[in-house]
């Protein structure tokens, strides 16, 4: 038998013998403390444990929160520069661009627009493109 | 500070607080506890509560190496199961813990990480794995041979166990599968197990530091 097989055995008999289905919370307890450990004192670390566990997580929830709005603040500032000296053309052309995707646009409106409209019409679109990016980028 | 991946949905932190502990810890930690023993029969030693506190940590999204586990209500409703499932994953023998996993916790028993630092990238938390020597892995085989002469050895001695030995050769594990099998009722199956765990906690591996101290004296 090779030595996989060997641990695979191992997996499945401490699968076994880590079970407790059948037992009370009392019953499990009196086991633990049997095996020498002092079950009160190991639990009681285990839920403080936890709770700073669960703080860190949120801490680190709000931090990528904060994170995430520092980034989008720096990319409107650059969005709403980008757009200052262009021509009337150039913003055309990029709202048509940028608005490829955008459900119901209706092109002919852009025509009739002014040009700080149509400054504020693509700083809008771009923010909104920026807000929520390509979720292809997502890792496990 | 520890960081979660994207893919991990933090909206699952509410209901990992709802959880009544009290119920769920003794059964996590008794599970842990005999996921431990693998290493200790293998002749490392490995702290069952640093295994619990890695499995909180990943389910909170904020594991060793990054490292997250989504918990699905829905398709796992008992939060202890979803527990037993990560501490699974990192001590299966065709798993990631000596890759991934520290054998040291990455912990302290507070819950407060050792070195924020070592959540950043992965390359910083492999340092804190130690690879094994060849002398660790000439104990480690010699301890594995041992052992299995030991159930061996109880399946000659003990008929009904050693149904139940053969049992766990085949993959099954639950008693439910076990008493399926060999024709036991479901309650002696689990005093069976009893009766095994009794008998193996009497089998004492040769530690590898132990060792390592032993070949120093001898050289010295």
């Amino acid at each position: 038998m090779g030595i996989n097989n060997k641990l695979e055995i191992l997996d499945t008999l401490t699968d076994a013998l880590g079970m407790s289905e059948h037992q009370t919370i009392q019953e499990i307890k009196d086991e633990l403390a049997n095996d020498g450990i002092d079950v009160e004192a190991a639990l009681c670390r285990l839920k403080i444990a936890r709770e700073k566990i669960s703080m860190a997580a949120k801490r680190s929830v709000l931090d990528k929160a904060k994170e995430k709005r520092l980034n989008l603040a720096e990319r409107s500032n650059d969005i709403m520069d980008r757009f200052k000296d262009w021509t009337k053309e150039q913003i055309l052309d990029r709202l048509k661009q940028v608005s490829k995707t955008e459900a119901g646009f209706a092109y002919r409106d852009l025509e009739t627009m002014g040009m700080e409209e149509m400054k504020a019409l693509l700083e809008d679109l771009e923010l909104s493109k920026a807000s929520f990016p390509d979720e292809s980028s997502n890792e496990e | 500070m520890p960081r979660y991946k994207d893919a991990y949905d933090p909206s699952i932190h509410k209901h990992l607080d709802k959880v009544d502990w009290d119920a769920v810890l003794p059964a996590v930690l008794k599970y842990a506890r005999w996921r431990v023993q693998i290493f200790h029969w293998l002749g490392k030693d490995m702290d069952p509560e640093s295994l619990v506190r890695e499995a909180f940590a990943r389910a909170y999204g904020i594991g060793t190496n990054g490292t997250y586990r989504n918990w699905n209500k829905k398709t796992c409703p008992d939060i202890a199961i979803f527990l037993k499932g990560i501490i699974r994953s990192m001590t299966s023998h065709n798993a990631e813990h000596e890759s991934e996993f520290p054998t040291e916790s990455l912990f302290y028993e507070d819950g407060s990480p050792k070195d924020d630092k070592i959540f950043g990238s992965s390359d910083e938390t492999v340092a804190a794995s130690r690879p094994k020597t060849p002398e660790d892995e000439l104990i480690e085989s010699e301890n594995l041979r041992v052992l299995m002469n030991e159930l061996d050895q109880i399946s000659c001695e003990d008929d009904d166990l050693g149904m139940v030995i053969l049992c766990f050769e085949e993959g099954i594990s639950k008693p439910q599968g076990i008493a399926a099998q060999t024709g036991f009722e479901v309650n002696e199956v689990n005093n069976l197990l009893k009766r095994l765990r009794r008998k193996l906690k009497q089998f004492n591996p040769k530690l590898q530091e132990q060792s390592s101290i032993e070949r120093r004296e001898e050289w010295a």
